[in-house]
């Protein structure tokens, strides 16, 4: 059966949209505009004549900025940080949601209470910790404390908190064991729930600049954020040459949204009761 | 043999089977990570609370009881950083929870280029915030689009972010617009999880689109709802990159304190004039009062899933 | 079912022995990677000192003075055997300070730095930079080559707290075209003629003159009528008050921009944008105009009097940190990178006015723009903010703020006695 839609009402939506849409794109717009100009140009309209690549060019050929280095270390943390998350955080979220366990109630408020603590609180403790275990400058400093995120755990109990029970029962009934039931039946299920924590963890860690700026000062080990922002004069920016850095960190991040966001295909979930 | 096997198999699924072992197996990477990496290193920060922790004499630091909170409160720009805090979180909660909910529905439609559309409005969220702030503040300068286009509303047309009235409101605007796309893509895949029978049923019964929002689509968002209001609200508390961004070269703050929050202040105070002492008191403070608005908020909003 | 039962075993103690693990690897401490020294000078002379040792430096800047410090390091050997000295590059400035309190609490900061004057002060007051002296004497250093006027900067209680590098006065930049093109003349000396001035440029889009509401250019402008903040005890005098007021008088007529107001961060760049005719500023300009803005053509004068000459005064000196384990050492590695070689790569390749006079002649040959400000070095000081450094520029701007942008009732004189009251 298709479903409900008038016409009319979808152009409308579709230009309110574009409206919004235009004005979320119009800093980036101005990101890439700028990155293509000369610094003198930065604040005037020119026309494609002064515009070139060679912002771009620098950062790939300039030895002080390391771009296709930092660009793997911007990667392989991602890539650990983000395989941490999905097992550490799924686990402890369906725990939460669908398992009666001594102490579940302690849990979720160190969940929810420790996103109500500004990093910076232990910033400091946490580095004197790693300067203490040699792990400064390395990968170890940049990915082991954040292999689980509270407001993931937090949203994928939620999540999981979605599907109905009695599925659950009609599970049991089928001689599946709890764990397995979280394996074979609820993960499916939450899947866009894990599709969301999959695209936000990504973001979240690729952009993420405080930590690593306070942990690496060896510039071979910066993640690429923390790179293209070090191109900071002492007394004045290179606006054109920060777009272009700003242009090439988000770039990555926008191919795996399009590429993840197609999984929302609304339809796909049913209430999985038959019969 | 088949016996034995039959009983090893049985203990096997009854642990399997245990909600109490397998809910502390499922939590214990968590609760180990989190207690190494983040509990332990926060009693140390929340003992130098009690002490005049200077960053260039640690050594000497002593025990002083409540005096930095008592100094805190005696401070005329702690509760500035509260009540800025506080305006941002009443503003910014509400705006971004229902933009995130229309945009997400809207998206979820069979609209053309709504893969583009969505990765248009996650874009903000992704875009470095210093981008972000120098295209605002170039756009909300006098006579500049956004503030003539604001000045039709009753704005004056002047320079939002020299203008001590209206920073904050430029920062919620700034902040919004970053994270709506966040919330957006959360709602989108809640969306997901709303079985279609539910909508056909409603459908035989005869039910137009606004009943069908409120007594399907909002019921069973119920959770992520939560989720977003809860998480909207902890971090709205914390908002720090954009004031950051906005006071380049200049005090954090500005102008003249107006932008200032939870996170400036503890910057200002535990890192450039590196009171750490201090510093650390001011949020421990600011980590009872989001627990108290946080809890507030699920009372009244009855939460029921707490 | 066995097989299906035996993967979810797997996992779920998969998922427990990592857990374990991180905890316990975790947990296990190693030994400390440096073990405390005591910091002890060493009294041998600098030429027989065998054991190597490693000074690290932390600096940051523009690109080439990035690469010229790299270049410069190199070689301490030859005049200190056993020395390397390691550059420690930050990207910035804020990136320094705000890394700094960590690298303190885990005692990986760098052993000495470059800093430049402004705000140094409240660090050697609190202890953060030990004196000199004495490390100095007993490494056999000579440091008579050095500029009087830039060691009396960075001397606090008859005790040196670094070796300079550079020194160089605040100076008055104008938009030389916009000058000419509103016929005005001869370049101004005082702030009435420059308050003419600004009345004539002052049209349109652009205002006169940009005085941005930081530390830096309100304590030039005090400056310039005999007054100071006397680190702390001199905070609300006379002509403290009648400097700020003046700087009142210009937004009141209409003649002045600060850069927020402008949509921008700092001077340079309202000055490149043609939105301010003049402005307070340093050498830093001739660097960024060069790239940001290469068709102005700006000229460089003395700050203008308002009852006297006078002009803040940038020091660039490497300091030593009181954690830094081998302090002579730390003191030749400073020496090493001050010696004439280096000094005179930095200027041609930076444009720094070295803190040599010997050398300083060179300096104004290559930069002829600069010639005026010459003159200017007797007269230019430190910056003398109380030691609170930080928290006084908070509230002196805090306030500067409230009254131009919010326009209150409140006068000058009470802004500064209120702000005395806390520094008393």
């Amino acid at each position: 059966m298709k479903k409900f839609k008038i016409k009319p009402f979808d152009i409308f939506i579709f230009l309110i949209l574009s409206f919004f849409a235009l004005i979320f794109i119009l800093p980036f717009l101005y990101a890439i505009y700028t990155s293509f100009k000369e610094l003198k140009d930065v604040n005037s309209i020119v026309g494609l004549d002064r515009l070139s690549f060679d912002n771009y060019i620098m950062f790939f050929t300039n030895p002080l900025y390391m771009v296709p280095r930092w660009l793997w270390n911007s990667s392989l943390m991602t890539a650990i940080i983000l395989a941490g998350n999905i097992i550490i955080n799924t686990m402890a979220g369906y725990a939460l949601a669908k398992l009666n366990f001594p102490g579940k109630n302690i849990v979720f408020f160190i969940v929810v209470a420790t996103m109500m603590i500004p990093y910076h609180m232990i910033l400091i403790p946490v580095y004197v910790n790693m300067a203490r275990l040699g792990w400064l400058n390395t990968m170890l400093a940049l990915t082991i404390p954040y292999l689980y995120q509270c407001i993931y755990v937090f949203l994928m109990r939620q999540f999981f908190m979605s599907v109905p029970n009695e599925l659950l029962e009609a599970a049991r009934i089928d001689g599946l064991t709890k764990a397995g039931a979280f394996f074979r039946i609820v993960m499916p299920l939450a899947k866009s729930g894990l599709i969301t924590m999959i695209i936000l963890s990504f973001t979240g860690t690729w952009n993420s600049f405080l930590i690593p700026s306070t942990m690496i000062s060896r510039r071979e080990m910066y993640v690429l954020i923390v790179g293209l922002n070090s191109v900071k004069n002492q007394f004045f920016e290179r606006t054109n040459i920060i777009m272009a850095g700003v242009v090439l960190v988000t770039i990555p991040v926008i191919i795996m949204f399009m590429l993840f966001q197609k999984q929302y295909v609304e339809g796909v979930a049913t209430s999985g009761i038959k019969g | 043999m088949k016996n034995a096997a039959n009983r090893q198999e049985g203990i096997l699924k009854r642990i399997s089977d245990s909600d109490a072992f397998i809910g502390l197996l499922f939590v214990t990477p968590f609760v180990a990570l989190w207690i190494v990496w983040f509990f332990i290193p926060l009693i140390e920060s929340f003992l130098r609370s009690f002490q005049d922790a200077n960053f260039i004499t640690l050594e000497t630091a002593s025990f002083i009881g409540l005096d930095n909170y008592f100094t805190l409160f005696e401070d005329r720009d702690f509760f500035r950083a509260i009540t800025n805090s506080l305006l941002l979180v009443a503003v910014a909660v509400p705006v971004q929870t229902l933009m995130a909910l229309l945009f997400a529905m809207a998206l979820n439609r069979e609209i053309p280029g709504k893969g583009f559309f969505r990765t248009l409005y996650f874009l903000p969220y992704v875009t470095s915030p210093i981008a972000v702030a120098t295209v605002f503040m170039i756009l909300f300068t006098q006579g500049n689009f956004f503030s003539v286009l604001m000045s039709y509303l009753g704005f004056p047309d002047t320079t939002w972010t020299a203008n001590l009235t209206l920073a904050l409101p430029f920062v919620m605007i700034l902040y919004v617009w970053q994270q709506v796309g966040f919330f957006m893509v959360i709602y989108l895949a809640g969306l997901q999880g709303i079985p279609r029978e539910l909508y056909e049923a409603c459908q035989v019964d005869g039910a137009n689109a606004l009943q069908k929002f409120l007594n399907v689509t909002v019921p069973v968002l119920r959770p992520v709802t939560s989720f977003v209001v809860t998480v909207g609200i902890i971090y709205a508390f914390q908002i720090f990159d954009q004031v950051a961004a906005i006071s380049r070269y200049g005090q954090l703050g500005s102008p003249a304190g107006r932008t200032s929050t939870l996170i400036s202040y503890f910057i200002q105070v535990g890192i450039r004039e590196m009171e750490i002492g201090l510093g650390s008191a001011s949020i421990v403070v600011f980590f009872l009062l989001i627990l108290g608005v946080t809890m507030i908020q699920r009372r009244l909003l009855k939460e029921r899933d707490a | 079912m066995r097989t299906k039962t035996g993967i979810k075993i797997f996992i779920t103690v998969l998922a427990l022995i990592l857990g374990l693990l991180l905890t316990g690897c975790a947990r296990e401490a190693a030994p400390e990677q440096e073990p405390a020294q005591e910091p002890t000078p060493v009294q041998e002379p600098a030429v027989e000192e065998p054991t190597p040792v490693t000074i690290r430096v932390g600096l940051w800047g523009s690109e080439e003075e990035l690469n010229a410090s790299l270049e410069n390091a190199q070689g301490a050997d030859s005049m200190f055997p056993g020395l390397t000295v390691e550059i420690q590059p930050f990207p910035s400035s804020e990136d320094f300070w705000s890394n700094l309190p960590a690298q303190i609490a885990a005692k990986t900061a760098p052993d000495i730095v470059k800093l430049t004057n402004e705000g140094a002060f409240e660090f050697i007051e609190k202890g953060l930079f030990v004196p000199i002296d004495n490390y100095v004497a007993d490494a056999g250093l000579d440091l008579g080559t050095f500029a009087q006027s830039a060691k009396d900067i960075w001397t606090v209680d008859e005790n040196l707290y670094g070796i300079p590098k550079s020194v160089m006065p605040a100076m008055f930049i104008i938009n030389q075209d916009m000058w000419d093109e509103a016929g005005l003349g001869e370049p101004p000396t005082t702030w009435d003629e420059v308050r003419e001035a600004a009345r004539t440029l002052t049209q349109g889009d652009t205002k006169g003159i940009i005085i941005n509401l930081h530390e830096f250019h309100l304590t030039n402008w005090i400056l310039t009528f005999g007054g100071g903040w006397g680190n702390g005890r001199t905070i609300n005098s006379d002509a403290n008050v009648q400097a700020l007021e003046t700087i009142i008088e210009f937004y009141d007529e209409g003649l002045a921009i600060t850069p927020k107001q402008a949509g921008f961060g700092w001077d340079g760049e309202v000055f490149a944008n043609l939105r301010g005719a003049m402005s307070t500023g340093g050498w830093w300009y001739k660097g960024y105009l060069a790239t940001a803005a290469p068709d102005i053509n700006a000229t460089f004068i003395p700050m203008p009097m308002g009852t006297t000459r006078g002009s803040t005064s940038h020091s660039d000196a490497y300091v030593v940190l009181k954690d830094a384990v081998d302090r002579v050492s730390a003191v030749k590695a400073a020496y090493w990178l001050t010696r004439d070689e280096a000094l005179e790569s930095i200027m041609e390749r930076v444009g720094i006015n070295p803190a040599k006079p010997a050398l300083a002649s060179k300096f104004y040959e290559v930069n002829p723009e600069f010639a005026a400000i010459e003159a200017m070095v007797p007269y230019s000081k430190d910056f003398g903010y109380p030691a609170d450094t930080r928290n006084f520029n908070l509230l002196l701007v805090q306030a500067m703020e409230e009254k131009i942008l919010g326009g209150t009732d409140i006068t000058v004189r009470e802004i500064l006695d209120s702000i005395q009251e806390e520094f008393n």
